[in-house]
């Protein structure tokens, strides 16, 4: 890691954005490649417009799909997150998941189970207290990533 | 015989006695500068409007005539004081100066043994910046110099001496002693004494008055007829004038005498108190002269030594600074008043001979007040006024200015020195004509190329500048493994290849931001892409800080320069690019420009590779160019903000669609 962008990571005054800054930094060099990447952006897009999303739908999908990559998001509540926040059906939504999981995670699976097996950690080793809140219950829109 | 003898010697002084008078009133006839057209002057009306009239006239005037004279004293008493004060120059022979002096120099030299102390810790633990090799010839040269603190700091004093001593005794006579003689101030001052004055004198008693009543009253005490008293003696009695139009004019003259006699006095005072806070100023610093030198040996405390030679010269070229602006200024004055410049007095004349009987003749061929009252020579004046003010600002900024300079020059001086003066003076001598040669072989490679032996005759230069790039790369990778923190504190320590050396490791690194802790601040920045664009090694430098690009090319458009820098910036490049050059509203501008225009050179790969490797641009370009300009931007750059990834670091969570109220609320998508 160059010491120059932590040292403009540092001099990020939002402390929300210096967090999610440098759990960026210890992304996998992959997932960290198509996070910016113009070639990532333009497969969302296309997807976007082959299942007919307006601009704004497109940018949350965007944002959506960035926090998954991030650790932000658990993968399994991916189709979930796209009805939410796109406000979409299941199925068009499971559509759209299936195909960035196709395009997207798929080439970065390796990392990005790492990334979700970490997710998983720090959220089961919350205290029952904390974590009692009930997890909603999702029929059928589980990613899974093994048999793709 | 006798008789005839005593008769004929006193014809003969009577005769001449009248004779002098009348030619000597001939003689002051012809020496009166200004003509004065014969007007009705006397005062013909009567009755108790015109007494009246008299009375408000004479208190008017009156008042005004005594300000004038109040503050002409004033002017005259504050140049005295400012002459006083200059006059004496013994600072650094100063019993108090001396003894000071020589107690903080024993108290520094305890100090000596600390810095020796905190030298050998550093070079324990490798701290360059304070190792032994950065900073023992430092200290050396320092317990040397500390001695002579006060001589040194002495030369400057004379040297500032001298120089003042130019301006005040310049010409025939010393300026600062006759000033308000020259200024003309002095004779108006003396004409004002000609009040209205009359004696009355009781014939029984000879008892005089200048009071009629206390003579009267005297005179009937006596009880011998005639009791009252007569007027026997009158002196110039001022007429204030028979119409008020010339009254005012005269009035006029006097005001307008005041406000330019105020304005004098007010540079006048503001001098003399300068000039007194000038010596306290100087004789702190001198006391303290010791520290200032001990503070020089370590990196952290190097500025406050800057700081004391700045605050040493500003003080000590204040004075000749400003006498020179006020020997200006009422050289001028003068030179007007005395009627060697133009000035045409037509519109005047009604007043001048009405001031006749208000002043002397003295004062009227002293010019000051009918000049006033022509308003071209108003003007001049005015520029008189602003010249004494101003002048004292410019000496207080141009003392800081050339404080500034002097000290770049000594500090460059005082680095090489510690190197080794003959070392020194060849490098310095190969640093700084290389460029130039470099510049002279490629002109001469370009004029000659058509000529076959010729065109051979640049090749000497170019080896030249070669050689001195090859050095600057050579030094690039001598201090490539430095930390950006000691790079940035040991700038001003290095010669002016190493400063550029320097600035171009640090651009590469994306770290070329001023940091004042570290002693780099922006003019450092600026000081060293000019050293790297002599060694046309700048690229790199305005890679990092396109807005700084018109200082390297002054010939050209700074906008377009600036657009065309950006322009040349490739996405590699945007690790580089500082925050700094966004304070500069061209660079946004340009930014702006490149993202909106069809034919624009920035892409969407430019974003993402600020958003991946420099956040702090990417921040800075979200909000100063993305966001204000979110409907201009090209189609492709639209299409990257709408669908990139990395969306998920910028956005709140908070921010929920369900929430957010939409423009276009749409059914939800189903799919066949």
């Amino acid at each position: 890691m160059m010491p120059s962008i932590i040292k403009k990571i540092n001099k990020i005054n939002n402390p929300l954005l210096k967090q999610r800054y440098l759990k960026y930094l210890k992304l996998p060099p992959d997932i960290k490649e198509i996070m910016f990447s113009p070639k990532a952006a333009e497969k969302i897009k296309e997807i976007g417009i082959k299942n007919h999303l307006t601009p704004l739908q497109l940018q949350k999908l965007s944002y959506v799909t960035g926090s998954v990559l991030l650790g932000e998001l658990k993968i399994s509540n991916f189709i979930k997150e796209i009805c939410e926040k796109c406000k979409l059906e299941t199925e068009p939504s499971k559509k759209i998941a299936d195909e960035i999981t196709k395009e997207i995670f798929i080439p970065v699976k390796e990392s990005l189970k790492k990334i979700q097996i970490q997710k998983n950690q720090i959220s089961s080793s919350i205290p029952k207290s904390a974590s009692s809140i009930p997890e909603p219950k999702i029929k059928g829109n589980i990613v899974d990533l093994k048999n793709h | 015989m006798k008789l005839f003898n005593k008769k004929f010697l006193a014809s003969f002084i009577l005769i001449s006695i009248l004779g002098i008078f009348v030619f000597s009133s001939y003689v002051i006839g012809q020496e009166n500068d200004i003509p004065i057209p014969k007007l009705d002057t006397e005062d013909t009306c009567s009755g108790t409007e015109c007494l009246f009239k008299k009375a408000i006239q004479s208190v008017i005037g009156g008042t005004l005539l005594a300000i004038h004279s109040i503050i002409a004293t004033g002017v005259s008493w504050c140049a005295g004081l400012a002459k006083g004060i200059l006059n004496w120059q013994g600072f650094n022979h100063n019993p108090m100066v001396e003894l000071g002096w020589k107690i903080v120099r024993d108290i520094t030299n305890i100090f000596f043994v600390l810095v020796l102390l905190i030298i050998a810790f550093a070079t324990i633990l490798r701290i360059e910046t304070y190792g032994m090799k950065a900073l023992l010839p430092k200290l050396i040269i320092a317990a040397l110099l500390i001695n002579f603190s006060l001589t040194i700091a002495g030369i400057f004093l004379d040297l500032a001496g001298v120089m003042t001593d130019t301006f005040l005794s310049s010409g025939e006579s010393d300026l600062f002693t006759n000033l308000p003689a020259a200024m003309g101030l002095q004779k108006a001052t003396i004409a004002t004494t000609a009040d209205e004055r009359y004696i009355w004198k009781c014939p029984t008693t000879e008892f005089t008055s200048e009071s009629r009543f206390f003579c009267n009253f005297i005179c009937l005490s006596t009880g011998i007829p005639p009791s009252t008293c007569a007027e026997t003696k009158k002196e110039p009695e001022i007429k204030w004038g028979q119409s008020w139009d010339v009254f005012w004019d005269v009035c006029k003259g006097i005001l307008f005498s005041i406000i330019f006699t105020s304005i004098a006095f007010i540079a006048f005072a503001l001098f003399a108190i300068l000039l007194l806070i000038r010596t306290i100023f100087i004789w702190l610093l001198l006391i303290i002269a010791p520290i200032a030198w001990l503070l020089w040996i370590l990196p952290a405390t190097s500025k406050l030594f800057q700081d004391w030679w700045n605050s040493f010269l500003k003080w000590t070229f204040f004075a000749p600074i400003a006498s020179f602006f006020m020997w200006l200024a009422t050289t001028v004055w003068t030179k007007m008043i005395e009627g060697s410049l133009t000035v045409k007095i037509s519109g005047a004349e009604k007043a001048i001979t009405q001031m006749k009987t208000v002043i002397t003749d003295e004062s009227i061929n002293s010019h000051l007040l009918p000049q006033i009252i022509e308003p071209s020579s108003l003007l001049q004046f005015l520029l008189i006024c602003g010249i004494m003010i101003g002048g004292l600002i410019a000496a207080l900024k141009m003392g800081v200015y050339g404080a500034q300079g002097v000290i770049g020059f000594a500090k460059e001086i005082g680095t090489k020195a510690s190197k080794g003066a003959a070392k020194w003076t060849g490098r310095r001598v190969q640093i700084k004509t290389a460029p130039i040669a470099g510049k002279i072989g490629q002109k001469l490679g370009q004029k000659l190329k058509g000529v076959p032996i010729a065109r051979q005759a640049g090749r000497p230069f170019r080896v030249i500048a070669e050689k001195e790039r090859v050095a600057l790369s050579e030094e690039e990778k001598r201090y490539s493994n430095w930390t950006s923190e000691n790079l940035k504190s040991q700038y001003r320590t290095v010669n002016p290849r190493t400063k550029a050396a320097i600035a171009r490791i640090l651009a590469k690194r994306g770290d070329l931001s001023p940091e004042e802790k570290y002693g780099f601040l922006e003019n450092d920045i600026e000081e060293a892409l000019k050293i790297a664009k002599k060694y046309e090694q700048h690229s790199e430098i305005v890679k990092a800080r396109p807005d700084l690009v018109p200082l390297i090319k002054p010939e050209k458009n700074p906008e377009e320069a600036i657009k065309e820098q950006i322009g040349k910036i490739r996405p590699a490049d945007i690790e580089k690019l500082q925050k700094e050059a966004f304070k500069d509203k061209r660079v946004i501008k340009a930014i702006t420009e490149h993202l909106t225009e069809p034919l624009g050179k920035w892409r969407s790969s430019h974003l993402a590779k600020a958003a991946e490797v420099n956040p702090e641009i990417f921040i800075e370009l979200k909000e100063k160019v993305i966001n204000p300009n979110k409907e201009q931007l090209r189609s492709d750059i639209k299409s990257y903000l709408d669908s990139y990834l990395g969306k998920a670091l910028f956005e709140e969570p908070e921010k929920k669609i369900v929430s957010a109220p939409e423009e276009n609320p749409r059914e939800r998508i189903t799919f066949p």
